[in-house]
């Protein structure tokens, strides 16, 4: 009877936890509440819509009929699906190779800096404040071919023929890369620099008494230090460019013949190109895809590099 | 916490009643009134335009105290009409293009307007080559045609002259066949440095302008097989030789612009800015408008001819209407189309309301020229009227336009009857590829774009 009693008292004790746990977090989920109903209309309802009708065959924007995988199996057999991925690995590539040391390399230089450090914190952040499209038309205009081109017009001060430069396949998705690196890398510097400004300066002096030079100093201290925040950017980058649209949207359309053309690009056209919705959303949850898996490990390192 | 509360309800209650205030479209009768929307309205950039419509709207409005009109500057762009459509957003009539018509009426995205057709006597009073263009398979009525032209040669008359490309009689040398026009750019290269030539190559212009040169090289692009299903045919000699025509143009007449990566804005403005002598356009007035070109300066001369004959490609515009659009909203439109001059009636009101669009063009450095290339009308009289205002306003030289207006041995064709922007995009690839790399093997680049559009378009349309 005593325990019937008690478990009766600990039942309404543990119901009146709850409802005040419930109480006191209203006013929580209240104030979560546009965020998350601009969550659910702008990001997670559209994610949801595009995957569903990604099985369909549409009508406009109205799904017609279920057709299974046939949108995907459409994609993945185009001609010019594997020359697009190989594209738009070569991006990846290329910027892993020039985007992702070069700001590394500079803060380093500019945390090693005691004048003007401020001066050029500013001038190399500059960039990022212009829009990618502004920036992939100044770069049109200085890779332009012929005479007019700024490019070539120092290559002429210099006594050299006028070349070809967007044109040209096989180095079109390289200079796409330097202008993107150009208009990005600023941002990634200053975020090194400041990680770069919180190694503890005492492991510095520890290592140079130790005899460590400049190189020592970056690979016994500086790196070891820097790993988890430098894996966190390449992820990020990877992710980044393989989602490039409008730097070759604007820069090269995608040509000279599919040389420069990357997934996103080709998932744009399917969609406002040519109106086969189905083909772009089926594209879109194949990228969807690899990038959720990208997005996984990033978290993961995320979460590493927080501990 | 309790203000926190407010504050959170308050939010949520605006953004919820602002996303449902963005939801749908009021369409149709406000206080027992007719409302439609009408699109390719002038923007505020458009001054004397604007003006001249909104005068126009009020006088209508008094005309017809039931129907209220409102203006929309929505124009038809391939990014986003789909949306718009999908969302019912649409003006009640708005203007697309040739080019656009089947994707348009596959989708559900204009209204049947056959019965109205046949009530206005419109059926009937459209040149019926035109109006052909507007039908569906069934032969149902979605679009009225506002104006069709045929593709032309546009000559920088100035850049001509200073290549000596001129009769003994001071008048210009007009290229008959392709190989005159290859041979004229490459002498005007020569003489001024300048490009003898300009075509676009991306963004689908540049396939849309090769069709033109591939019919008259002998190029049949596509056929429909006894059992309904499309195959591609270009993979031939004629098809080598039309490309080969395009990389010629680039390697051995050197009559090209620097760039390779041209869009139809960037022949524009070289064209109208004295850089380029020549390009394939119909009669535009973008070059005076926007680069400020003597409207002077512009020959228009008929296509020229390939060895299988001079082949122009027709285009221009249609009215269509929304698809949820009611019987007294379209019939709304057809009296707003008549007031202004665009509809079967030509009364008085049309005829002024003419002369005005007229004065506003040439106030805004357009062009008016002294006929239409193909009337919309058959109405005899009325095509004669509509002449003797046009003559009246007409700042060209009609001389500058004769070759251009015989038509006599110039086979006119509609776009490709299936998957023509795919077939464009696979085309502006075979000749970026001929125009960026001399060693191209014209033979092997159509040979593989005439596989990828069978497989990527073609069998997915069967």
């Amino acid at each position: 009877m005593a325990k019937t009693a008690q478990a009766k008292q600990y039942k309404l004790k543990k119901n009146r936890n709850l409802s005040s746990v419930v109480k006191r977090s209203i006013p929580g989920w209240l104030i979560i509440l546009p965020s998350l109903a601009l969550f659910v209309f702008i990001v997670w309802r559209p994610i949801a819509i595009g995957i569903r009708y990604s099985f369909f065959s549409l009508r406009g924007f109205e799904p017609v009929e279920f057709v299974g995988l046939k949108n995907f199996k459409d994609v993945l057999t185009d001609t010019n699906f594997i020359q697009t991925l190989q594209n738009t690995l070569q991006y990846v590539l290329w910027s892993m190779i020039i985007g992702f040391p070069l700001p590394f390399v500079c803060a380093v230089m500019m945390n090693e800096m005691v004048h003007m450090k401020g001066y050029f914190k500013i001038t190399t952040y500059l960039p990022v404040v212009v829009p990618a499209i502004a920036t992939s038309l100044i770069w049109k205009m200085v890779y332009m071919d012929g005479p007019g081109g700024l490019l070539n017009m120092v290559l002429y001060y210099f006594g050299v023929e006028p070349m070809q430069w967007l044109s040209n396949k096989n180095i079109a998705i390289l200079l796409i890369i330097i202008s993107t690196t150009w208009n990005g890398f600023g941002g990634t510097l200053i975020l090194y620099l400041g990680a770069l400004q919180g190694v503890n300066q005492e492991l510095y002096e520890a290592a140079r008494l130790d005899g460590a030079g400049f190189f020592g100093r970056i690979c016994h201290v500086m790196i070891p230090h820097m790993r988890g925040m430098l894996l966190l950017m390449a992820i990020r980058q990877i992710i980044g460019i393989f989602n490039i649209t409008e730097q070759p949207l604007a820069m090269t359309g995608g040509g000279p013949s599919g040389a420069s053309m990357s997934l996103g690009l080709t998932n744009y056209f399917y969609a406002f190109k040519y109106g086969q919705y189905e083909k772009s959303l089926a594209l879109g949850v194949i990228v969807f895809c690899i990038l959720a898996i990208l997005t996984y490990v990033y978290f993961k390192l995320d979460k590493r590099v927080n501990e | 916490m309790k203000f926190q509360k407010v504050i959170t309800t308050g939010l949520t209650v605006v953004m919820l009643t602002a996303g449902l205030a963005g939801c749908g479209k009021k369409q149709g009768t406000a206080d027992g009134k007719i409302t439609i929307s009408i699109g390719d309205w002038p923007d505020e950039t458009q001054t004397e335009t604007l003006e001249t419509y909104n005068n126009l709207l009020e006088e209508f409005e008094k005309k017809y105290p039931n129907i209220k009109i409102t203006p929309d500057t929505y124009r038809y762009d391939t990014k986003t009409f789909t949306m718009k459509a999908s969302a019912k957003q649409l003006p009640t009539m708005y203007i697309a293009y040739f080019t656009e018509l089947n994707k348009i009426i596959k989708a559900g995205h204009a209204a049947d307007i056959t019965d109205i057709m046949d009530s206005y006597g419109m059926t009937e009073a459209i040149n019926p080559k035109l109006l052909d263009l507007v039908k569906d398979d069934g032969g149902r009525i979605y679009g009225i045609p506002t104006s069709a032209y045929a593709k032309g040669l546009a000559i920088n008359k100035e850049m001509f002259r200073e290549a000596g490309l001129v009769n003994e009689d001071g008048s210009i040398m007009i290229p008959d066949t392709y190989s005159e026009m290859a041979e004229y750019a490459g002498k005007v290269k020569e003489k001024t440095g300048k490009a003898g030539f300009v075509m676009c190559t991306t963004d689908n212009c540049g396939g849309w302008n090769f069709l033109n040169i591939a019919w008259s090289f002998g190029v049949e692009f596509m056929k429909q097989n006894s059992d309904g299903k499309w195959e591609a045919t270009f993979d031939t000699e004629n098809a080598v030789a039309a490309l080969q025509f395009v990389k010629d143009l680039k390697w051995k007449y050197n009559a090209l612009p620097d760039n390779s990566v041209i869009d139809q804005q960037e022949s524009h403005k070289l064209f109208g800015t004295n850089q380029a002598a020549m390009t394939f356009e119909g009669p535009s007035d973008d070059y005076s408008r926007k680069y400020g070109m003597e409207v002077s300066n512009l020959l228009e001369a008929r296509m020229p001819a390939g060895e299988y004959g001079r082949y122009a490609q027709m285009g221009g515009g249609i009215r269509m209407f929304a698809p949820d659009s009611t019987p007294e909203q379209i019939d709304a439109c057809f009296k707003w189309l008549d007031f202004i001059g665009a509809g079967k009636e030509f009364d008085e009101v049309s005829v002024t309301n003419k002369e005005k669009n007229y004065q506003t063009i040439l106030s805004e450095g357009g062009m008016v020229l002294d006929r239409e290339a193909f009337p919309v009308w058959i109405n005899e009289e009325r095509v004669a009227k509509e002449r003797e205002i046009a003559a009246k306003y007409t700042n060209i030289d009609p001389k500058d336009f004769e070759s251009y207006y015989n038509f006599e041995d110039v086979i006119l064709k509609p776009e490709e009857p299936v998957a023509c922007q795919q077939l464009y995009s696979v085309l502006d690839g075979c000749i970026q590829a001929v125009i960026t790399d001399e060693k191209a093997d014209c033979k092997e680049v159509i040979k593989n774009a005439c596989h990828d559009f069978q497989v990527n378009h073609l069998d997915k349309e069967s």
